[in-house]
């Protein structure tokens, strides 16, 4: 005969999930005729209820502090071959205007904004995740953008937004209404920091993606804040050239856009 | 956040995109966070285990080979992070973690259900409170084990990989460290009336 000890264990087991059928047709032969294992039973289901219900929220801060310090540690490593980091690309796209003067499009790229991006890098926060779905839509218009304008230097460059390439307002409205009514309204510019989205490759963004996931990346001039772009296509890393593709691309989605926004703190 | 989703960020991090970690934190900063609560017992030193342990997985995330889930992995960089701080803080000091923080408890012990009467609210965090302290009073591979599995929802396949044990063993630590809480929550007058008719007769088969 089996000591108690081991329907004690069985007990935990068949509660986990993890006993098989034969042992719980033994567990039950088993309480029939043992009080105080049918006891114990009792004792230990009212013991995981309880268990069950001590959730608690982790602090709002530990993703930006787990973020900081292993920004500041890039950054260490970085500033060992700062040679490099010059020469890497580094796109900054501005979009002009608020939600209402959204149809103009202006991708800039300097210095500045290479000294911006590190700073915002080292000293960002992450504020919000949501998530949305958004509504299916017809086909996105590749634009290519030549390397050699990216690489021209400081000067910037507009878009304007072709009505038949993306309806503007939805574009705008798709992407905008991710963040809260205040925000969207501050949001008048984007930036790309991240090199590779000058890697984007343009055979890529043809047909239709099932499913987007953006990492966005914006910068919040009332705030001084920004917020970087990353995008997933398919779950497939896809960059963006500029910030019209973006819109594009969420104004495009089919169902399951999943929309991560990192809101990164900046001063002067 | 699905499993592809998840590895093509881990993949971009590895490439060098510090910032696809950010999501992996958010995904996961619960569970950590939870488990490394309940293993010290307060919540300043969960939240310095739960980044460290993050730091950890993003320094060392070029290791992880993705035969077990990415959550497993991280949670057993927690676990072995809170083994080795108990360990550190049991050579400092012999207070117990329990007592020690019973205040700090008191607020950390966030009960979601907001329909309930003031006094369920009371009860329910008297409870919690008391079901912290009585897992602080585990001693920590026991908890660990309850925990991995109470907490974070871990098969016991998945905690024996976790913890290096054989499924056996965290089979009989689960129930072990189960049934050691329950009578620590009796003692305490914190399990109903009638779970607790075991004390009476059940005293000679233990």
């Amino acid at each position: 005969m089996k000591d108690c000890q081991y329907y004690i264990e069985l007990i935990s087991a068949e509660l986990d999930g993890e006993a098989t059928q034969e042992q719980r047709s033994e567990l039950a032969a088993h309480l029939e005729g043992c009080a105080y294992c049918r006891g114990i039973y009792e004792m230990l289901h009212g013991c995981t209820a309880l268990l069950d219900e001590t959730v608690a929220e982790p602090p709002e801060s530990l993703c930006e502090n787990v973020m900081g310090e292993i920004r500041r540690a890039e950054l260490r490593k970085k500033r060992g071959r700062r040679s490099i980091i010059a020469l890497a690309a580094c796109a900054a796209i501005v979009i002009i205007g608020g939600v209402s003067i959204m149809g103009t499009w202006r991708a800039g790229r300097s210095d500045a904004a290479v000294y911006s991006m590190e700073r915002a890098v080292s000293e960002s926060a992450v504020e919000e995740v949501c998530e949305i779905a958004a509504a299916p839509a017809a086909a996105c218009a590749p634009e290519p953008e030549s390397e050699e304008d990216f690489d021209a230097g400081s000067r910037s460059y507009e878009y304007e937004l072709s009505e038949e390439s993306v309806p503007q307002e939805r574009a705008a409205g798709a992407y905008m209404q991710n963040y809260s009514d205040d925000l969207a309204r501050q949001c008048t510019e984007i930036y790309l920091a991240d090199d590779e989205i000058l890697a984007y490759i343009s055979e890529k963004e043809t047909s239709l993606p099932e499913t987007a996931t953006l990492y966005a990346k914006m910068y919040i001039p009332q705030n001084n804040e920004y917020l970087s772009v990353l995008l997933y296509l398919d779950g497939e890393e896809a960059y963006c050239e500029n910030a019209n593709k973006i819109c594009k691309i969420v104004g495009l989605n089919a169902s399951d856009i999943f929309y991560f926004v990192e809101m990164h703190s900046f001063s002067q | 956040m699905d499993r592809e989703l998840e590895n093509r960020l881990i993949k971009r991090v590895l490439k060098g995109d510090t910032e696809a970690f950010s999501a992996l934190v958010m995904e996961y900063q619960s569970p950590v966070y939870n488990l490394a609560l309940r293993m010290m017992g307060n919540r300043e030193d969960a939240e310095d285990i739960a980044q460290e342990s993050f730091i950890k997985a993003y320094n060392s995330l070029s290791s992880f080979k993705g035969t077990a889930s990415f959550q497993s992995w991280l949670l057993r960089i927690v676990t072995n992070t809170c083994l080795d701080e108990l360990r550190k803080s049991k050579n400092r000091r012999t207070v117990s973690l329990s007592v020690e923080n019973e205040d700090e408890q008191t607020e950390q012990l966030d009960i979601a259900d907001t329909s309930l009467s003031p006094d369920e609210l009371l009860d329910r965090k008297l409870t919690a409170e008391s079901v912290q302290r009585g897992i602080a009073a585990l001693s920590p591979e026991f908890r660990a084990v309850l925990l991995l599995r109470e907490i974070n929802g871990l098969s016991y396949d998945e905690i024996g990989k976790t913890l290096g044990l054989e499924e056996g063993t965290v089979k009989s630590r689960i129930a072990r460290a189960r049934k050691r809480l329950c009578e620590f929550l009796i003692r305490d007058g914190n399990i109903p009336e009638r779970y607790s008719s075991i004390k009476k007769n059940g005293g000679d088969n233990r």
